[in-house]
């Protein structure tokens, strides 16, 4: 089977979780035999790119064992952020999937890229979507609105005019009409979290809908065997992106207010660099210890105690939260979105209310007076499995070939 | 200096009336208003961000852009309520400007940083200040007043859901579907309490009981399975077979299947034990097996051989519920029975009767009873066990040879490839590994990487069916030294001067057979060849060898019993660990 994978972004320019997801899931795919591409829109100058066909800059290249086509717009549209219309690279797309011969596509994230599914659609051959975040539902992606709220959904755009008003509402039901044909025609729409599944059938009602969770890579896990008791210095440990939603900045304001001999590594990057500099300066406890590498995460994640992921977005499973959990660390999580499917208050570690600074020291204070209790949440740890990557590309596998049901004679469980 | 303001106004009243986003009202609407000005400015600029309208973080992000219409950009300040805090970073990429405004020549417009409010105020308002100065002295200031979140608690209002919707692969539990796993361990590494997290974590079963069989490691492997909630058994490594292991951990169970597994497999899913159970109960049958699937650290050679025996099993085209064998030929007989301990569920009742015996391809001689007791097995295509090894060639080796010998003993009509003498043999493996290693060696001189697929395999089908110049050296390869050190040794140990013939044609032609499956999987999943899947190539074409090289020793040991002690003792090390 020949599969062509759509991503708005991918390596080696991004690598957050969509990316990672795709690129563990595409090398899954080619274990299990089968031949695999990814296409990829991507801002990177005119000048990197090889050649230009049908009006769209081209590059392709071998990312690991996994061809990939970077495409770009010469110009882009002002709306290129969010519209869902046929678009400009249609002709292309149409040229790419009588080239390429996919029996199917399968798209992470559609944002500069949905033209393929339109010329996917013309040309018959079945596609399938992954809801990584809300782009589906919400031209900002994150469903937060203006005001510094989150919002249930777009309620046939309803919502949206009253929450987010600076975007014009007949383009936003206009995109919701759009969105809700990809989803329908789609083979089948997987969500890798009930809370993100749940979201997007309250908006558009009874979909194909299945879960699949994100799975982590265990050759790269070890165990964090530590246990802990009275007096035990703890490491608390951040890691990802240093951008507002993900709330570094919450973590950096309650740290600031926690007592006692403890530290706080931060791993990542992003434009909140600097104010987690200058709190760095203030409180030699901070440690920024940049980005690492995929392969260093069971080193990293064996010298600290507890994970905080302190997004103020629906979050849904970051990786590197079941990365974690996967390797006997405990987490503290803002109680919302998927993250609460993965980590129980109490049971594998705490959760506390978007953005409380107040609540979220508490529990950091109360971890370091009483670490004991981690040993709790390791224990319970060890009952709770994280899926494997192998595991998502044996899932995956079954939805793509259940696409085409007369290939195969399998037993009906 | 831009010549062009009145075009350029001209462009900006046209985007301001028909561009509806927020960024072209950002771009556009703000610099008419500027435009507007009387006099105008000496400046083109927008503070994007903070806006009036949100509540913002106490981290409070200032960006925007700014142009000098007469000089050049010179600093770019940044005050909260009249209070300097800093420089803001100017020349920053503003290709959505540029684009509105081809006539500014830059996108190096824009201006941006993130600072950090005192915590301590009391108010949730305050004034951001931007001042621009340009290299000729004229400067302007952008005021704004924005509100700011309580310093504590980031005001986020959330709503409260209620989803009820139940999801299409949630499952109900079987009734009387309790199984025992039973896993023979030695060090296992890290692998096993993934495996053990994994099946007590299995939806679909009423219960899970994991029953560790430990013959001796010197890890923490009983206290960690213990950890996990397993009834542990240790026995002396002396006193481990695959039958024996196997059989302790049965006598131990409690469940109403077993489930037979390796401590380096894991399942293929949450449901793998219930979709193996449904299987049996479905299809009336006492034993299941599926397939392997390839870990994600899989070499090419094993992940070939992976695909290969699901083709030989016939489960490419999905699952099958196999019986007695139609007829007695090997392959017809394997292609029926061939039950594999890597994962094999069957109903505990029906093992208590029949138990392994046998000491290698325990699982396949139980499939045989089984079936010709007129059991139905079921191999699972649909469901996977993920498995596979990463081992050097020295161990395909080990592992052809003693594969071989136990089939031979199993199955009458088992291929023996035909020998010659061991000294003749020798000679062979050792020059078709040089053969071998010259082909490689000029196939990468001449191909650059990476290259297109089809261009590689023809390059392999010049090179593998062209002529060699002879050399007595081995080239090193990222080949095992074990190996390599074995096959020097062998051809020391069995040389025959006055002989001097070497018969390469039985491994040549193996070797040539496995390489040809490489091909085939290469041109069916890769479109492009790099220098890492060329190393992994060779050490397939290597691993292949040794494997070969393994068939073809047991055959000829199979027809020419050991009758010295140096060949004794090559049969000993090859019978050794696998």
């Amino acid at each position: 089977m020949k599969i062509l994978y759509l991503v708005h972004q991918f390596y080696p320019d991004h690598y957050t979780g969509t990316e990672k997801f795709l690129l563990e899931l595409a090398k899954g795919a080619q274990r299990i035999g089968h031949r695999v591409k990814v296409v990829s829109y991507s801002f990177r100058q005119h000048s990197s790119f090889s050649h230009e066909e049908a009006g769209v800059l081209v590059r392709e290249f071998l990312y690991g064992s996994v061809p990939v086509t970077f495409v770009r717009l010469p110009y882009e549209p002002a709306d290129q952020q969010y519209n869902l219309g046929q678009g400009e690279m249609l002709d292309f797309a149409r040229r790419m999937l009588a080239k390429e011969k996919p029996d199917i596509i399968h798209a992470a994230h559609m944002m500069g890229v949905h033209d393929f599914i339109y010329a996917a659609r013309e040309a018959g051959i079945p596609y399938m979507l992954t809801l990584t975040d809300f782009f589906l539902l919400c031209p900002k992606v994150t469903l937060m609105t203006s005001r510094n709220s989150l919002c249930a959904g777009p309620e046939q755009g309803t919502a949206c005019n009253q929450l987010c008003s600076e975007i014009p509402n007949a383009e936003i039901r206009r995109r919701l009409e759009i969105t809700s044909e990809f989803l329908r025609q789609a083979h089948r729409v997987i969500a890798p979290s009930k809370f993100l599944g749940e979201m997007f059938r309250k908006e558009y009602g009874d979909l194909n809908l299945r879960e699949i969770g994100y799975g982590i890579s265990y050759s790269r896990i070890r165990r964090n065997l530590r246990r802990y008791k009275p007096g035990d210095k703890l490491t608390f440990f951040y890691g990802g992106s240093f951008i507002r939603h993900k709330g570094v900045h919450i973590l950096a304001q309650a740290f600031k207010w926690v007592k006692g001999d403890v530290e706080l590594k931060i791993y990542g990057s992003g434009q909140y660099e600097h104010v987690l500099t200058q709190a760095a300066e203030n409180d030699p406890r901070i440690k920024l210890c940049g980005v690492f590498s995929a392969d260093q995460i069971g080193e990293v994640l064996g010298q600290v105690d507890v994970a905080i992921v302190p997004s103020i977005w629906y979050e849904n499973t970051p990786i590197i939260l079941l990365e974690a959990l996967a390797s006997n660390v405990p987490a503290v999580v803002t109680d919302l979105g998927g993250m609460t499917e993965v980590v129980k208050n109490g049971v594998s570690g705490r959760t506390f209310p978007i953005g409380d600074v107040l609540q979220l020291r508490d529990i950091l204070q109360s971890l370091i007076q009483d670490p004991q209790v981690l040993n709790g949440y390791k224990d319970n740890l060890k009952g709770q499995f994280i899926l494997s990557v192998e595991q998502v590309a044996l899932a995956y596998e079954r939805e793509y070939q259940a696409a085409f049901p007369s290939k195969r004679r399998n037993v009906v469980f | 200096m831009l010549p062009m303001i009145n075009d350029i106004k001209q462009k900006i009243l046209r985007m301001a009336e028909f561009w509806q986003t927020e960024g072209a009202v950002s771009v556009a609407g703000r610099i008419y208003r500027r435009l507007r000005s009387n006099p105008p400015s000496p400046f083109l600029y927008s503070l994007d961000y903070p806006t009036p309208d949100k509540l913002h973080e106490l981290e409070l992000e200032i960006y925007g852009w700014a142009v000098s219409l007469s000089a050049r950009v010179e600093r770019i300040e940044a005050f909260i309520d009249d209070k300097l805090i800093g420089d803001i970073k100017y020349g920053l990429e503003r290709p959505d400007v540029l684009d509105a405004l081809p006539e500014l020549g830059s996108s190096q417009v824009g201006f941006g940083g993130t600072f950090l409010l005192d915590e301590k105020r009391d108010s949730e308002e305050c004034q951001i200040l931007v001042r621009v100065r340009d290299t000729a002295g004229n400067r302007a200031e952008i005021r704004r007043r924005i509100k700011v979140a309580h310093m504590h608690r980031h005001k986020i209002s959330v709503p409260t859901f209620d989803f009820s919707s139940a999801w299409s692969n949630d499952c109900s539990t079987l009734e009387r579907s309790s199984v025992s796993v039973v896993i023979p361990t030695l060090n296992p590494g890290d692998e096993l309490p993934t495996l053990l997290s994994s099946l007590k974590s299995q939806e679909g079963c009423e219960n899970v009981e994991i029953i560790v069989v430990d013959s001796g490691s010197r890890d923490d492997t009983v206290e960690l399975s213990r950890a996990y909630g397993a009834k542990v058994i240790e026995i002396a490594p002396k006193d481990f077979s695959h039958s024996a292991a196997r059989n302790l951990g049965a006598d131990a169970a409690t469940g109403d299947y077993l489930l037979f597994m390796t401590q380096d497999a894991l399942p293929g899913s949450r449901r793998f034990l219930y979709e193996m159970i449904q299987a049996a109960r479905t299809s009336g049958a006492v034993a299941v097996s599926p397939a392997e699937s390839p870990r994600e650290d899989v070499d090419l050679f094993y992940c070939v051989n992976s695909h290969n025996h699901i083709r030989f099993l016939k489960l490419d085209g999905g699952d099958r519920v196999t019986g007695a064998p139609p007829s007695s030929d090997y392959e017809t007989v394997r292609r029926h029975c061939q039950l594999n301990n890597v994962a094999c569920l069957i109903e505990r009742g029906v093992f208590t009767q029949y138990r392994f015996r046998s000491d290698y391809a325990e699982d396949l001689d139980l499939g045989l009873r089984l079936t010709a007791d007129g059991h139905k097995l079921v191999l699972l295509s649909s469901t996977r066990v993920i498995h596979s090894h990463n081992r050097p060639a020295y161990y395909h080796l080990r592992r052809g040879f003693v594969e071989t010998v136990s089939m031979a003993k199993t199955f009458t009509d088992f291929p023996i490839l035909p020998t010659t003498d061991l000294p003749a043999l020798s000679q062979g493996m050792l020059s078709s590994y040089q053969n071998l290693s010259r082909a490689l060696n000029s196939l990468e001189s001449e191909l650059q990487f990476p290259c297109s697929t089809i261009q590689f395999l023809a390059a392999i089908e010049k090179r593998w069916n062209g002529p060699t110049p002879a050399t007595n050296t081995i080239e090193t390869f990222d080949v095992d030294d074990r190996y390599r050190e074995f096959l020097t040794r062998l051809a020391a140990d069995f040389s025959a001067p006055e002989k001097d013939v070497a018969d390469d044609k039985a491994i040549t032609a193996t070797v040539n057979d496995m390489v040809w499956r490489i091909k085939n999987h290469l041109n069916s999943v890769y479109e492009i060849v790099d220098q890492a899947l060329f190393t992994e190539f060779k050490q397939a074409v290597f691993k292949s060898h040794a494997m070969a090289a393994g068939v073809i020793l047991a055959s000829y040991f199979l027809s020419s019993p050991a009758n010295d002690d140096a060949t004794a003792r090559l049969e000993l090390e090859l019978r050794q660990g696998v």
